[in-house]
């Protein structure tokens, strides 16, 4: 079951299922509290382990700290926007090779080819999506990033 | 040092006195060597003759000069008398000297009051003037030499008289005789070299001669046989006269004079009277100064009728340039219309020779359109002499064409000198074309204009400024510019009249703003107007060029609305996508936690909610996708496009998706193939596809139809027309269908009649639907053939 927990670096969310070292970490940030706990519960139920942030501010630190195999975002967010947070990311070499999926509600073709050019975002997913062709993303994006490990 | 400042310096006066004065003694001691020794009252008239001279033409300040030569010569003549002490030479000589020098002062005096500073030769009453003006001079020598001389006994006072008047007569008709010499001085004898006048002149002379020695000195065979000949050499001066003017008479006179003096003073010719020398003399000085009184005055006569002639000569040259080259034309006309002279500008001008128009009657040269006018005013002209009648003709040039004369005639046939009728005319073609050109530029200019003089009186409108103003032409040339003026602006235009009067300049349009004029029916209408000053010779007019400008105005309040319109579109676009976007996330959430429900639900009669929940999340989402290409709506982009072949690609679309309901589609296209609707083609292409996929969707049977009907609905539209065989729709319906939202369908926003029928009001047509239930409905979309935005560009 989701336990909210309150520690120095914000509230994470944990499940019991992700302590299961051998399953692939995703990391979700959005500032949506109720987005946030049922995305996290349909990646959990869908074998995944799950880190949810939800301080956009304290992403960069935890992703050093947790090494996700994969991060989905939000663009639009209180502290830090997504895109700023996908360019910190991509320019630090920790976080480089960690792939990005972004979530959004509506985009226009400028910002989406500034995602690509600035921010290492390849892969995008539209706002309200179905939970099946967002798994199917994640399936294909860890398969890619499998391979080019 | 010039001439003037010379005769006026005092140090020329000083050598000149005594200069003078030995020039006079000189010549009197010359007359005494001559033969007339023998008489005492002679001796000095040559010499008086001198002094005269000297005081004409230098100036009376010179008198000393002569006072001081008669003083000399009579001292002189007293002293060589024993019986005079010098007491008495002295007082004797000083009156005879101041009488000699006053008679010269006098009679220069008064001839020069008389006549100024012209030459007494040329003109027969200064002559005139001269001999009196002389003998009243001569009176006053006359008298004081006479009472002197009779003083002085040398003579007795029973002669006075006598000695007075052979005193007077002597100087008189020596200074008659000898000063026209000095007055020729300095005037040509000849106005040009020529040998024969000059051959003609010397043996005149010489004949005179000849003959002077005949008469009066008794030579040759001839005179001793008695044959009076003493009036000959009379004939010849006056002949020398009538040739040579006051040279020939000058000049035969003083030859005549010198011949005569010597041959009577030895006692020869006709004038010598046995006994007296002094009696022989004066009859001699009596025929000589009458010989020369009568040329003078010929020679001047002559002179005169001389000048006369050369005056007329050169006033008549003038007046022949002046004619010859002259932009006018002169005919002389006879009473009958032939012409009897023709200025020779005629040939410049028409190109006719002179000869070529006298003796012709001038209808000939009138084209025959004015021939009966022509003949009216002639007879006019005949009927009411010396008036002058102005007329506008066409006459034939030699070359054939016909051009434009404005002539005028006036009847002189009374009077003498002209004796015809007076035809003036002058080629008025290029004048009249420049004019033509003027009035047709006017006339057919599209902006009204009118002309208005000074006070504001309209003089010229074209055509277009009645069409604007409302009023006939014939009614606007009797009003004034400010009856234009709307009211509440008139009471202070005409000052603006006057002000624009006072510095005339071109005032371009649009430098006022928000001027209006009104018209017959008392509207208003918006104007922007130009004001160009023109001179002409009726003063300064002001040309008025009116704009009319409701149409551009109705453009402006057209082009207002659409960024109005633009406006609300992009706010709606900006809210929609706001709205859409927001609301898309909860939605998304609602999604996830129905599939997680879904997921952990064991109770299959639960699932049955959830994917309700599940299917009105996919329905909200299609909401937003509505709504947002709904407020994505953007001002057409108009471009050319052929509107059949766009639809019959639409038509293939869509009939493509429906293959299945075997639908027929029956096309009556009424325009030609390659129609051109200025549209833009992407949003049409959206109306037509949305238009048949409701037609389509509205068959609930196989085998429906659609027709397809394309035809100008009038000159301003095109109406394409969609009509289907399917279920139409109901009454109660009917006027909702373009409410955002609003659908009868199973799946469907209600939102694309909505779009298509706001596309179509971007587009300036119109958007109908005719239906009846079960009676299937008829779409029409009508479309301006000429874009509205065209139509302002």
């Amino acid at each position: 079951m989701l336990s909210v927990q309150q520690t120095q670096s914000g509230y994470q969310m944990q499940s019991k299922e992700s302590k299961m070292q051998d399953l692939p970490k995703i990391m979700i940030v959005d500032d949506d509290v109720e987005l946030l706990e049922e995305l996290k519960e349909v990646l959990s139920f869908n074998n995944y382990e799950v880190e949810a942030m939800f301080n956009s501010a304290l992403v960069f630190e935890v992703a050093c700290e947790k090494k996700p195999d994969l991060i989905i975002l939000d663009l639009k967010m209180k502290n830090k926007s997504g895109f700023q947070l996908a360019d910190e990311l991509y320019n630090s070499f920790k976080t480089k090779n960690i792939p990005l999926i972004a979530i959004t509600g509506f985009f226009t073709e400028k910002e989406h080819v500034l995602m690509m050019k600035m921010c290492g975002i390849k892969n995008i997913i539209l706002k309200p999506f179905e939970p099946e062709s967002l798994l199917a993303k994640i399936a294909s994006v860890l398969e890619e990033a499998k391979r080019n490990a | 040092m010039n001439v003037d400042r010379l005769k006026s310096s005092s140090v020329f006066y000083c050598i000149a006195i005594p200069v003078i004065a030995i020039i006079y003694y000189w010549i009197a001691q010359m007359s005494f060597m001559f033969a007339w020794r023998h008489t005492n009252v002679n001796a000095d008239c040559p010499s008086s003759a001198v002094g005269f001279i000297i005081i004409y033409i230098f100036g009376q300040r010179f008198w000393p000069g002569i006072w001081l030569g008669v003083f000399l010569v009579n001292a002189g003549y007293y002293f060589s008398n024993p019986s005079f002490n010098l007491f008495q030479v002295i007082l004797f000589s000083i009156p005879i000297a101041t009488g000699n020098t006053l008679e010269a002062v006098v009679s220069s005096y008064l001839l020069k009051k008389l006549i100024g500073n012209r030459n007494p030769l040329h003109k027969a009453q200064d002559i005139l003037r001269f001999a009196l003006m002389l003998m009243v001079g001569c009176a006053i020598g006359a008298s004081m030499g006479a009472i002197t001389v009779c003083l002085s006994n040398l003579s007795y006072w029973n002669s006075f008289v006598f000695i007075w008047f052979i005193w007077w007569f002597g100087n008189f008709s020596w200074i008659f005789t000898l000063t026209p010499f000095f007055w020729a001085i300095g005037q040509r004898p000849f106005s040009k070299v020529d040998l024969k006048r000059i051959l003609e002149f010397v043996i005149s002379l010489s004949v005179l001669g000849v003959s002077n020695e005949m008469v009066f000195n008794d030579r040759f065979i001839i005179s001793q046989m008695h044959i009076p000949i003493t009036y000959f050499p009379l004939a010849l001066t006056v002949w020398l006269t009538y040739r040579f003017g006051y040279w020939g008479a000058i000049t035969s006179i003083l030859l005549t004079l010198n011949q005569a003096f010597q041959g009577t003073s030895k006692g020869a010719g006709p004038f010598f009277s046995s006994g007296d020398i002094s009696t022989s003399l004066l009859l001699l000085d009596t025929f000589i100064a009458t010989v020369c009184g009568t040329c003078l005055l010929l020679a001047a006569a002559l002179y005169e009728h001389r000048q006369a002639q050369k005056k007329i000569f050169l006033s008549e040259q003038r007046f022949r340039a002046l004619v010859e080259n002259n932009s006018d034309i002169i005919l002389l006309v006879n009473s009958l219309g032939v012409i009897t002279y023709c200025s020779p500008s005629v040939t410049r001008i028409m190109g006719y020779r002179q000869e070529e128009q006298v003796g012709h009657n001038i209808l000939e040269f009138i084209h025959s359109e004015y021939e009966e006018s022509i003949k009216i005013e002639f007879s006019h002209i005949l009927s009411h002499p010396a008036e002058v009648i102005k007329t506008l003709v066409r006459i034939r040039h030699k070359n054939g064409s016909w051009r434009w004369v404005e002539g005028s005639g006036q009847n002189l046939l009374r009077d003498t000198s002209i004796g015809a009728i007076v035809v003036n005319y002058r080629d008025i073609t290029e004048k009249k074309q420049v004019q033509e050109r003027f009035e047709r530029v006017f006339e057919s200019s599209p902006l009204a204009k009118i002309i208005v003089n000074k006070q504001g009186k309209i003089q010229l409108v074209n055509q277009t400024a009645e069409v604007l103003l409302g009023y006939p032409r014939e009614e606007m040339l009797k009003m004034s510019i400010d009856d234009f003026v709307p009211e509440r602006v008139r009471k202070p235009h005409p000052a603006h009249r006057e002000g624009f009067h006072k510095s005339p300049k071109v005032r371009p349009m649009g430098s006022v703003a928000n001027l209006s004029v009104l018209t017959k029916d008392k509207r208003e209408i918006p104007v922007e107007i130009a004001l160009t000053p023109i001179e002409n010779e009726d003063g300064l007019l002001v040309l008025a060029t009116i704009m009319d400008i409701t149409e551009r105005k109705a453009a402006e309040e057209v082009l207002r609305n659409e960024l109005k319109q633009a406006t609300r579109l992009a706010d709606v676009g900006t809210l929609a996508a706001i709205v859409a976007h927001e609301l898309r996330t909860p939605l998304g959430v609602i999604q996830m936690a129905a599939h997680n429900l879904k997921n952990k639900n064991k109770d299959l009669a639960k699932d049955k909610h959830l994917e309700n929940i599940q299917k009105k999340v996919w329905e909200g989402n299609h909401i937003i996708d509505n709504l947002l290409s709904y407020s994505n709506i953007k001002m057409p982009i108009y471009e050319s496009c052929p509107i059949l072949n766009l639809l019959d690609e639409c038509i293939s679309n869509v009939s493509n998706q429906f293959q299945r309901l075997d639908i027929a589609v029956d096309k009556f296209y009424k325009v030609p193939q390659g129609f051109v609707l200025e549209i833009d083609s992407n949003q049409i292409r959206e109306v037509i596809v949305n238009v048949l996929n409701n037609a389509y969707q509205s068959m609930d049977i196989k085998g429906g139809r659609i027709e397809v009907l394309v035809q100008r609905n009038n000159d301003e539209f095109l109406q394409i027309s969609f009509k289907d065989s399917g279920v139409g729709i109901g009454t109660e319906n009917l006027d909702k269908i373009f409410r955002p939202f609003f659908t009868t369908k199973a799946k469907g926003t209600g939102l694309g009649l909505t779009i298509c029928n706001e596309i179509i009001n971007l587009h300036h047509g119109r958007f109908d639907i005719q239906s009846l239930k079960a009676q299937g409905t008829t779409v029409s979309i009508s479309l301006p053939i000429q874009s509205k935005i065209f139509k302002q560009q």
